[in-house]
């Protein structure tokens, strides 16, 4: 026992050591001490006028972090192209640190719990492994006040528009750029519209989701083998309602067709309602009728199958055009089939600037190009022109595969680079009216903080893993299965969940 | 001053020791500090240290809720099935690998006997799927034979027995490697005197191989104690493809950490789960520890 | 040998056979399930996507192709670089991991050093308890500035308690006490008796340490994929860990897999082919490699040092 002591004296000492020398040597603090406060930006409108650009300064330096879904060969050479534009522009080059996603997820978290040095990087809304609610509340942004943009970004005040501003807003600061590109969100049906010829398919009536049943129970008669529907994005309650944090729901207001048996302003489970019972019963009828891939919760097969011709309809969130972009990709003509209206989502991705930046200002005026001016944008997107593109009209068409990405927005703003000539030519247009065209959502910018009931949330979280999905894709009897569901969330807190939700909803709605 | 004279007497020794130390200092130690993240409530802008103290708030999620009783009782249910099974399987592959006459087909046979460890759970789980799935291999025969198909994605009392059977079948060869080993460092005078006093191969086995096994069992099955609470991630989210329907059999509690946590990514929540169960790891290697060293202390961790 | 011996010794001979028969049907039959799975995935690496969408997964497909591979091949140049990279701290990681731990272990194996409990405590405790990553980040890029260096690739492997204990372990098994108590009568100094007398005896359990570096730095890819941003200094792991990575996100996130986004990123996606002939590529050195440590498990090893 003696020895025991002598142990854990020797492990305490230890542990001191570490402690000691750690904060002594101030390596746990932040490297930079820009927190989110007045003074901060006090000192900046004071320099104001001074601050920008001054010539005779050495040039500075930005660390940007994002990711890509491929990474092209000729990374290096645009990004060296780019810097020569932005030593010019705002005297300052770039670093571009590009990996894929997973790896973003894995890697940047650490990046900047660490507090590590960086400029740049990219955060998306609410549950995502770099969360914009949950840095801005942690204190790792960098925030950006009125002055601040108002001197150092006024393009991208004017460019970008304030109902995405308010997005933006986290406790009524913002904290990031909000990317641009479509800011509606509706789901509908993909369908393999030559498929539909070839059977005699006559889609033009289906205006709800249920409506497509006829269609699959004709198709299971002519070609059994051919699967019907894919089944995900199926319960896309947040097209019928408002979704607040992962289960509660809560009606737009005036909305008479969807949840009508739910009250207005008051949030309530999704699942417990009696559209979700429908709903599962008529998965489980499909999926029992052989509509469905045989274990849809396995199956792993869509993009296969459907350039196979093995696959009629699936469900997607729409973005404008997006059906003849997916039917170039897949060989056969798709079309879509809209289900719901066009709801305001704003956006969810946002370029953020670190707290640990050594130079924020910077940082706001190369965002403030990539809103804006649009030799970045396309530089950024499509490369350098003669090399990697050339221009058509107003479009561009682009040459080889050495510098080619699909989606402009992972670069900042989809308005500010040339379409791709695969696009119609008025695009742009499309997609503005598309943003036009979208009911208001009175909760754009509410973001629901569980830190009051995080150990319910994290029970129902695994709850919901267990049931939600083989119940929405047929799998489960919904009849024995959804009573156990219901059961198994009140166990485990549900309704101080909703309390909570309700509570900070109607705390939001108050102060708007 | 004894300290010092200590130093001085086995200097040779410690400098032996010395490099492990300083290499543990650096990468174990020093990072340790940062435990206290699981009873924080880390504030970037005020660093490691001076965030706001929350006590035990953050371990309550993982008893605060029914489902979390449950999801303690299968890890521990399945640890102690895998530790049991882990110490007695592979000792008598490695013995039977010794006694195979043919040290060629011994050796091959051996190399084959690791080749699972090395496939990740991802692999794994596409190896099962076409095994269990509805048109796959398991399905085909049992058609073959007249019987049903199984639905074996929904099926939860099935896997219990589909995970045991996979996991020992990918650490079974890899981790009898030790005990050849350890046989190799058997004298063959032994054997050639056991023999000469008429002992049977069996007998020679049991008084001569396991005795002096018995020493590397027992630390093995000490140091898997320290896990009792962890539980292999990828066998338990990948191997059953995260299917919800086997979750009351397949939910451990890193399946539980990982789902609870994906939607709320907090770092100081998933920090007291690592804090928790290495510290129930330690209580339980202590107490094991202790009743070995009553019983024999020759054989005893520490 | 007289005859009477030599018919009883015959009679002997055939109840072992009867033994060894059984044994080698069982072993066999043990090998076989091992071998068919990683034999479908070496058979799904070299067969065409065509043959996995009509027939599935099969030991006999309708049409072989080198297209997986091909597809692993991307860009040769940073393949070949990061392959020599991985190989480098293999190598060079397991070396001074069996040095720095075979020393250590030898030190807490003498029940004669006077910390023996100390220290054993000292190096166990890291088994169980760690700060996480964000610390470790910390303190790896900005105490000790590996960041971006190829000495934190292998660095912080070399030391790992388990190894350590299982090394005592097997060291406390294996030599006697009255070795180290005789050599050190004949006046042999405390280093020389490790490395000269101690080492090579205990070389089976060296040879499994070793094994077991190898494969640990061989699989590793988390820390490249954390701290080294120079593409000159990637491991293979990272490199071919990323390929197949998106297939988690696409596959966790079943809503993203079917928006514009996550249809962009599933076209970039390897085929079945490919991602069995990256677990090929990760699999086939270390079993290659293993026979080289397997002839350090011989049989009855003698001690002959110590008689009487």
């Amino acid at each position: 026992m003696l020895k025991f002591k002598k142990l854990t004296l020797c492990v305490a000492a230890i542990c001191m050591m570490a402690l000691i020398f750690a904060s002594c040597s101030g390596i746990t603090a932040p490297t930079t001490g820009t927190t989110a406060d007045n003074t901060q930006s006090t000192t900046a409108s004071t320099n104001a006028t001074s601050a920008v650009n001054k010539p005779e300064e050495k040039p500075v330096k930005l660390t940007w972090y994002f990711y890509l879904d491929a990474l092209m060969p000729d990374q290096q050479l645009v990004n060296d192209k780019l810097n020569e534009y932005l030593l010019e522009k705002i005297n300052a080059t770039v670093e571009m640190n590009t990996m894929k996603l997973s790896d973003y997820e894995t890697k940047m978290p650490v990046i900047i719990s660490s507090g590590q040095n960086f400029d740049i990087c990219y955060a998306k809304a609410f549950n995502a492994a770099v969360s914009y609610q949950n840095e801005a509340a942690t204190g790792s942004l960098y925030e950006l006040t009125p002055e601040l943009l108002q001197t150092y970004a006024p393009e991208s005040l004017e460019v970008i528009p304030s109902r995405l501003w308010d997005m933006a807003k986290y406790n009524g600061k913002i904290y990031g750029f909000p990317m641009q590109k479509e800011e509606g969100q509706q789901i509908g049906y993909m369908v393999n519209a030559d498929m539909a010829k070839e059977y005699g398919l006559d889609y033009s009536n289906v205006k709800s989701w249920k409506d497509i049943e006829p269609l699959l129970e004709a198709l299971h008669q002519k070609a059994p083998d051919i699967i019907g529907l894919y089944p995900t994005q199926v319960w896309f309650a947040a097209s019928y309602a408002i979704e607040i944090g992962d289960i509660g729901l809560l009606k737009m207001p005036g909305d008479t067709t969807f949840f009508p048996s739910q009250q207005e302003g008051k949030v309530f489970n999704q699942y417990a309602t009696p559209e979700f019972k429908e709903f599962c019963e008529i998965m489980h009828s499909w999926y029992e009728k052989g509509y469905l891939p045989d274990n849809p919760l396995t199956y792993k097969n869509r993009s296969a199958d459907d350039k196979a011709g093995k696959l009629f309809a699936w469900k997607t969130a729409y973005s404008p055009n997006y059906e003849n972009t997916y039917s170039t990709t897949v060989g056969h003509t798709e079309d879509y089939i809209p289900l719901t209206p066009v709801r305001y989502k704003g956006t969810s991705n946002f370029q953020v600037i670190s707290a640990a930046s050594k130079n924020p200002t910077r940082a706001i005026q190369f965002l403030n190009l990539c809103q804006s001016d649009i030799t970045v944008g396309n530089l950024l997107r499509h490369g350098i022109e003669g090399t990697h593109y050339t221009k058509v009209g107003n479009q561009v068409h682009v040459e080889g595969n050495a510098y080619y990405y699909n989606f402009g927005w992972q670069f900042g703003c989809v308005f500010n680079q040339n379409w791709v000539d695969d696009y119609p030519e008025n695009i742009a247009e499309v997609y503005r009216e598309y943003n036009a065209a979208c009911e208001d959502n009175p909760l754009a910018g509410f973001a629901f903080n569980n830190n009051n009931v995080k150990n319910q949330a994290a029970a129902i979280n695994s709850v919901l893993a267990q049931y939600v999905n083989p119940l929405t894709m047929g799998v489960m009897d919904p009849d024995e299965s959804i009573p156990e569901f219901l059961d198994a969330l009140e166990k485990n807190g549900i309704n101080e969940l909703l309390a909570e939700e309700q509570r900070q909803v109607d705390e939001y709605l108050a102060n708007r | 001053m004894q300290f010092i004279k200590e130093i001085k007497k086995n200097w040779e020794l410690i400098l032996l020791a010395l490099p492990a130390i300083i290499l543990l200092i650096l990468f174990k130690y020093l990072p340790m500090a940062g435990i206290i993240i699981a009873f924080e409530d880390y504030q970037y802008s005020k660093g490691l240290f001076l965030s706001p103290w929350s006590g035990l708030k953050n371990f309550e999620f993982l008893f605060a809720t029914n489902i979390a009783w449950n999801i303690i009782k299968l890890t521990l249910g399945y640890n102690i099935v895998f530790i049991l099974l882990g110490v007695i399987l592979p000792v008598a592959l490695a013995i039977a690998f010794n006694e195979l006459k043919g040290t060629k087909t011994s050796k091959v046979f051996q190399t084959i006997s690791i080749m699972p460890h090395f496939l990740s759970w991802v692999i794994m789980s596409y190896v099962g799927l076409s095994l269990f799935n509805n048109n796959g291999f398991l399905n085909t025969i049992l058609n073959l034979f007249g019987a049903d198909s199984i639905d074996w994605y929904s099926k939860a009392n099935y896997w219990p027995w589909i995970l045991i059977l996979t996991h020992v079948w990918k650490t079974i060869g890899f981790n009898s490697i030790i005990y050849l080993a350890s046989i190799c460092g058997i004298p063959v005078e032994f054997y050639e005197a056991a023999k000469l006093d008429g002992a049977s191969r069996w007998q020679q086995i049991r008084y001569i191989m396991l005795p002096h096994l018995k020493l590397m069992m027992i630390i093995t099955t000490i140091m898997a104690l320290g896990r009792i609470f962890n539980s292999d991630f990828g066998l338990f989210y990948q191997m059953p493809m995260n299917q919800g329907q086997l979750y009351p059999v397949t939910q451990t509690i890193d399946v539980y950490v990982f789902n609870a946590l994906r939607s709320m990514r907090n770092i100081n929540m998933s920090a007291a789960a690592s804090v928790f169960q290495s510290v129930v790891g330690f209580i339980t290697i202590l107490i094991a520890n202790g009743i070995i060293r009553k019983i024999d202390s020759e054989s005893a961790l520490f | 040998m007289s005859k009477g011996n030599s018919i009883r010794n015959k009679n002997k001979i055939n109840r072992i056979k009867f033994h060894d028969i059984l044994l080698f049907v069982v072993l066999l039959g043990l090998t076989i399930t091992f071998i068919i799975p990683v034999a479908l995935i070496y058979v799904i690496s070299l067969s065409s996507n065509e043959s996995i969408r009509n027939l599935g997964y099969t030991l006999f497909p309708s049409e072989w192709s080198l297209d997986g591979y091909r597809y692993l091949m991307g860009t040769s140049e940073q393949l070949i670089n990061s392959a020599f990279i991985s190989v480098f701290i293999t190598v060079a990681g397991t070396i001074l991991s069996v040095i720095v731990m075979g020393m250590v272990a030898y030190v807490i194996y003498r029940k004669d050093f006077k910390y023996r409990v100390q220290l054993s405590f000292f190096i166990f405790f890291t088994m169980l308890f760690s700060g996480g990553m964000v610390p470790s980040y910390i303190i790896n890029t900005r105490l000790l500035h590996l960041n971006d260096t190829i000495l934190i690739l292998f660095l912080p492997f070399l030391c790992r308690a388990w190894h350590v204990i299982i090394l005592r372990t097997y060291y406390t098994q294996n030599i006697p006490d009255s070795l180290i108590e005789a050599a050190k009568i004949d006046g042999a100094r405390e280093l020389e008796l490790y490395f000269k007398i101690v080492f090579p005896i205990s070389l089976p359990g060296i040879a499994t340490i070793a094994l077991y570096s190898v494969v640990l730095l061989w699989n590793e890819w988390f820390t490249g994929l954390l701290y080294i941003n120079n593409s000159k200094l990637l491991p293979l792991q990272v490199l071919l860990n990323s390929i197949q990575s998106d297939l988690d996100v696409l596959s966790q996130n079943p809503e993203f897999a079917t928006s514009p986004d996550g249809i962009e990123m599933a076209m970039n996606l390897p085929a079945d082919s490919a991602r069995m002939a990256l677990a090929v590529v990760i699999m086939t050195p270390v079993l290659f490699a293993y026979p080289f440590f397997q002839r350090y498990f011989i049989k009855g090893l003698t001690i002959g040092s110590v008689k009487g």
